[in-house]
């Protein structure tokens, strides 16, 4: 088994009379591409700013390689690096002058790699931070994280409200300078579709807790969307085990699975479907239907 | 290095306060040497550093505190957090401190602004008084910094304070406005404790607006809240209480100005007209003159605040004066030169000065204003030049190059101008003796033009006054005849000798011949043709003898004038000679406090006046005396030897 990287057991955060995080628990295990889904509000940064030991959690335990991360703060930091949502650094700093001050709070800095990064990503070591477009200030950040050797690699949303081309470079970048070398990533964001190109494993969150969590394949596994043919017609008290939701018309109807497809598609099979065709799930369409059906489901 | 690293990170972020520190020393600085206190400047010296300064210390801990409450990356780094905050409280104190040297200076400053001579010493750039300068600023620097720490740390915690609170939302404003009033407290504690006379009514309006300052400063981060309003306003009364608590400390005792400052001292008498001329102070520690009848004691004319030397013209009506005009407490760069006349009310502006004012050495130390008694030139020395002005014709002016030291010794009988050029060999230290080598030079102010040149003898001599200049000090005297000066000098070479050796320098103006005597005591007295000196000798008990010494023959004779208790002069007058020479002035003091005034003539002819100071002799005959009434308060009198009778021609409280 695995040693976890992240470990999150009950992790509760409170505004005021807002619960932000509710009850939150997951594990992230060493060397994987975790994604922390959920849209605006749901609790993601809330959830990596206690790891990050930035804000106080209100109740639960949060281990970061081993190290409690209120406890052992420094010693979680050391090993981990963070680009936060929107980053912001020191504007009136150049690019140089930034990898400077950041290297000295990380023994284990490699300036080599750091050069080669801000070449890769077409950064002016010259130009000030405060003059960089939002996307050079992501790339900025995802060098001084990467730079500084770290086990664990902790990304709020970095390219929040970028446009394609240059998440897609921050991604690129992610994956082929950190992850080929065995480093753990915990990606948090919104925009699901980067996040599924990249991830192994993700947990969704919404409202504060936490709606699914498994290995990308696990989920792709079991969900799936079934489109059934039924010429006689549509059985009229049609039910499945595993659908999540089902949307009938006179002669086929689409159904989305959470749970064993093959087993569905025999089932509908056996009710006098002719045609069953699968259609896969992007995980965005995996989380509208997670989310409707706690919808519908009611509050808990 | 992970220290100083944060520790540049911050301080770069409060780089506007520091460049601001920067730039206020500099403008202070740059305003000592070349004229700090003009109206404009101490103003926004005052405007500065009431409001601007601790406004921009909160404002500072606000950064310091405040800003990184939303930079996630300081926070997020591999740092212990007590470092960051280390970093940005050093960040914040040194921000703090970088305008504690303005302010620092500029209190310096306006601590020697009460009295006149004070500034006056302290900012003479003459040869080697740059050092006289700097130790003056230092001495005060070190009187105030207690006061300026806590301002500081005060200032920089009330802001940190505010900030925390208002990025917290915590309701911490009771705290701060305490801590502003503490602030506010502490100050007005320490200049009580310091003593009103360094506080200049400017740096008491500065108290003043920084309270105001403070309470806005509340108000404003208080978010205008209602309840953080209301308590705010509160705390604001408070520390506007508390800084007004050196007022309310003054008012309700009434006497807290320095008991010398508050003396009145005759200046000139015409006896002529018995008119005489008084320099007194205000409440404010303003210097002033006054014109009483000495035989009525009604006053005559009063004239402005500021006014300082002053001298009766030949004619015995009109009064020459020099004042300093101050604008909110402090004074104008120039000085002004006004022809009063008191039969008319007269009082104009005669000459204004186009030397700046810290380049003009004090009047009353040795003379560096005069006007001749004739009243037709009017004569100002500054390093480097003399300056002459005559009357018939303000716009003229005539200026001597002279040294750096140079002193105006006085007019002859022709009248001719003199003037002393002095060269010091200044030591590192004021206990060291040092030798003086000085000219006396003597010029007709008509044409400009040098009648004689002579050199003096070196003159070893020390002072004891710390950073006055020495060749300024009032135990140097100057009486001149036709033909003759006297100058009377002290050679010091100890410091705790006050007193000792003094000798006359007797200069033959027609010979250019120099002749040194050695005199036995200070309080010594020359008559007004040169000729003869006149001091006290024997021990306090023991008889008394009245010393004569012809200063050109060399003969001596001493006259017994009985066995004072102490034959010595008042603190405040000295020894002095009748005109005709027949009889000495002197002050008794008995034991404790008793004084008498006496008088013993050459015909054996003895007065005495219990209670009273002796002070000096009309021409007429007349002496003045100096006393107190019953409670306590300051007299000046006329004694008539002929009738022995006192008659008081001014009285005012006196603070002793």
């Amino acid at each position: 088994m695995a040693t976890a990287a992240i470990e999150v057991d009950g992790l509760t955060k409170r505004y005021g009379r807002t619960t932000a995080v509710d009850d939150l628990s997951f594990t992230v295990p060493e060397g994987a591409v975790f994604g922390l889904l959920g849209p605006n509000g749901a609790g993601k940064t809330t959830t990596i700013r206690c790891l990050m030991n930035l804000i106080p959690p209100d109740a639960g335990g949060l281990r970061i390689l081993g190290h409690d991360t209120v406890r052992d703060a420094r010693q979680a930091r050391r090993r981990v690096g963070y680009v936060g949502e929107r980053p912001q650094y020191i504007n009136w700093m150049s690019v140089q002058r930034m990898l400077w001050f950041h290297r000295g709070f990380y023994p284990d800095w490699d300036q080599a790699l750091a050069e080669q990064l801000i070449e890769r990503l077409y950064l002016d070591p010259d130009k000030q931070i405060g003059a960089l477009s939002a996307g050079s200030v992501a790339k900025l950040g995802l060098v001084l994280a990467i730079s500084q050797r770290p086990e664990l690699l902790i990304l709020d949303d970095p390219t929040s409200g970028l446009d394609p081309l240059v998440r897609r470079e921050f991604l690129e970048a992610v994956i082929s300078t950190y992850h080929a070398e065995g480093g753990t990533i915990l990606y948090s964001s919104h925009a699901m579709a980067d996040v599924e190109r990249i991830a192994d494993h993700v947990t969704l969150l919404y409202d504060g807790r936490k709606v699914l969590d498994d290995s990308l394949d696990a989920i792709h596994g079991h969900w799936a969307g079934l489109h059934a043919v039924f010429p006689d017609g549509t059985p009229e008290s049609l039910t499945l085990a595993d659908a999540v939701r089902l949307q009938t018309n006179a002669h086929h109807v689409d159904i989305v699975v959470d749970g064993d497809p093959e087993a569905a598609t025999a089932e509908l099979r056996a009710l006098g479907a002719t045609r069953v065709d699968p259609t896969p799930l992007d995980l965005e369409e995996i989380f509208v239907e997670r989310v409707a059906a706690l919808r519908r489901q009611g509050p808990t | 290095m992970t220290f100083a690293r944060l520790l540049y990170r911050e301080l770069h972020e409060q780089r506007p306060v520091l460049l601001l520190g920067l730039v206020v020393v500099a403008g202070i600085l740059g305003g000592v040497r070349d004229g700090a206190g003009s109206p404009l400047m101490s103003l926004l010296a005052v405007g500065f550093f009431s409001i601007v300064w601790p406004t921009v210390a909160a404002i500072s801990a606000a950064i310091a505190f405040g800003h990184d409450q939303a930079t996630e990356y300081v926070r997020s780094l591999c740092v212990s957090p007590r470092l960051v905050w280390a970093a940005r409280a050093a960040a914040g104190l040194i921000a703090t401190a970088s305008l504690s040297p303005g302010i620092l200076f500029w209190r310096a400053i306006e601590n020697t602004n009460p009295d006149v001579e004070h500034w006056m010493l302290s900012t003479d750039f003459g040869d080697g008084h740059i050092i006289a300068t700097a130790e003056t600023l230092a001495l005060r620097y070190f009187e105030s910094l207690p006061l300026l720490v806590c301002t500081a740390l005060l200032t920089f915690a009330m802001g940190a304070l505010l900030s925390v609170w208002c990025s917290r939302g915590t309701p911490l404003v009771l705290g701060a406005l305490l801590m502003s009033a503490a602030l506010a407290g502490i100050q007005g504690a320490l200049i009580l404790r310091l003593g009103w006379m360094i506080l200049p009514p400017g740096l008491g309006l500065a108290v003043l607006a920084q309270a105001i300052a403070l309470l806005a400063q509340s108000l404003i981060l208080s978010n205008w809240q209602p309840r953080s309003v209301l308590v705010a306003t509160a705390a604001g009364v408070l520390a506007l209480a508390m800084a007004l608590s050196p007022f309310l400390a003054w008012a309700i005792s009434g006497s807290t100005i320095d008991a010398t400052s508050a003396y009145t001292a005759v200046q000139d008498v015409a006896p002529q007209s018995r008119l005489a001329l008084l320099h007194t102070y205000d409440d404010y520690g303003n210097t002033m003159l006054r014109v009483r009848h000495i035989d009525t004691g009604l006053e005559v004319q009063a004239l402005p605040r500021g006014s300082g030397f002053g001298q009766f013209l030949s004619d015995g009506r009109r009064m020459i004066y020099e004042m300093f005009r101050r604008t909110w407490g402090l004074m104008s760069p120039t000085a002004q030169y006004r022809l009063a006349n008191p039969d008319t009310g007269g009082d104009e502006v005669w000459w204004e000065s186009p030397v700046e004012r810290t380049k003009i050495r004090s009047a009353t130390l040795g003379g560096a204003s005069m006007a001749s008694p004739d009243g037709r030139w009017l004569v100002t020395s500054a390093p480097g030049r003399i300056v002459i002005t005559a009357s018939e014709d303000p716009a003229s002016r005539r200026e001597i190059p002279v040294g750096m030291n140079t002193e105006l010794q006085g007019w002859t009988q022709v009248p001719t101008l003199l003037y002393r050029d002095v060269v010091e060999s200044r030591p590192l230290w004021d206990d060291d003796p040092f030798a003086i080598r000085s000219t006396l030079v003597e010029v007709d102010p008509t044409s400009g033009a040098e009648l004689a040149r002579i050199e003096l003898p070196e003159l070893a001599r020390h002072s004891n006054l710390g950073p006055a200049p020495v060749t300024g000090t009032s135990f140097e005297r100057a009486v001149m005849s036709r033909d003759h000066v006297v100058l009377l000098v002290f050679d010091q070479t100890e410091a705790a000798i006050k007193f000792s050796a003094p000798r006359a320098i007797i200069v033959d103006l027609v010979s250019s011949s120099v002749r040194r005597v050695d005199l036995a005591d200070p309080y010594i007295w020359v008559n007004s043709d040169a000729s003869e000196a006149y001091w006290l000798d024997g021990e306090t008990g023991s008889e008394i003898r009245a010393m004569t010494l012809n200063l050109r023959t060399g003969s001596h004779t001493s006259m017994a004038i009985g066995a004072p208790h102490t034959a010595r002069s008042s603190p405040y007058g000295g020894f002095a000679v009748s005109p005709d020479s027949k009889c000495f002035l002197i002050s008794d003091q008995g034991q404790g406090d008793s004084v008498t005034a006496r008088v013993h003539c050459r015909d054996g002819r003895e007065l005495a006046m219990p209670g009273w100071w002796a002070l000096r002799f009309l021409s007429n005959g007349e002496a003045i005396l100096d006393g107190e009434n019953d409670d306590g308060a300051q007299q000046l009198a006329l004694w008539d030897l002929e009738t022995n009778n006192l008659n008081v021609f001014f009285g005012q409280r006196r603070h002793r």
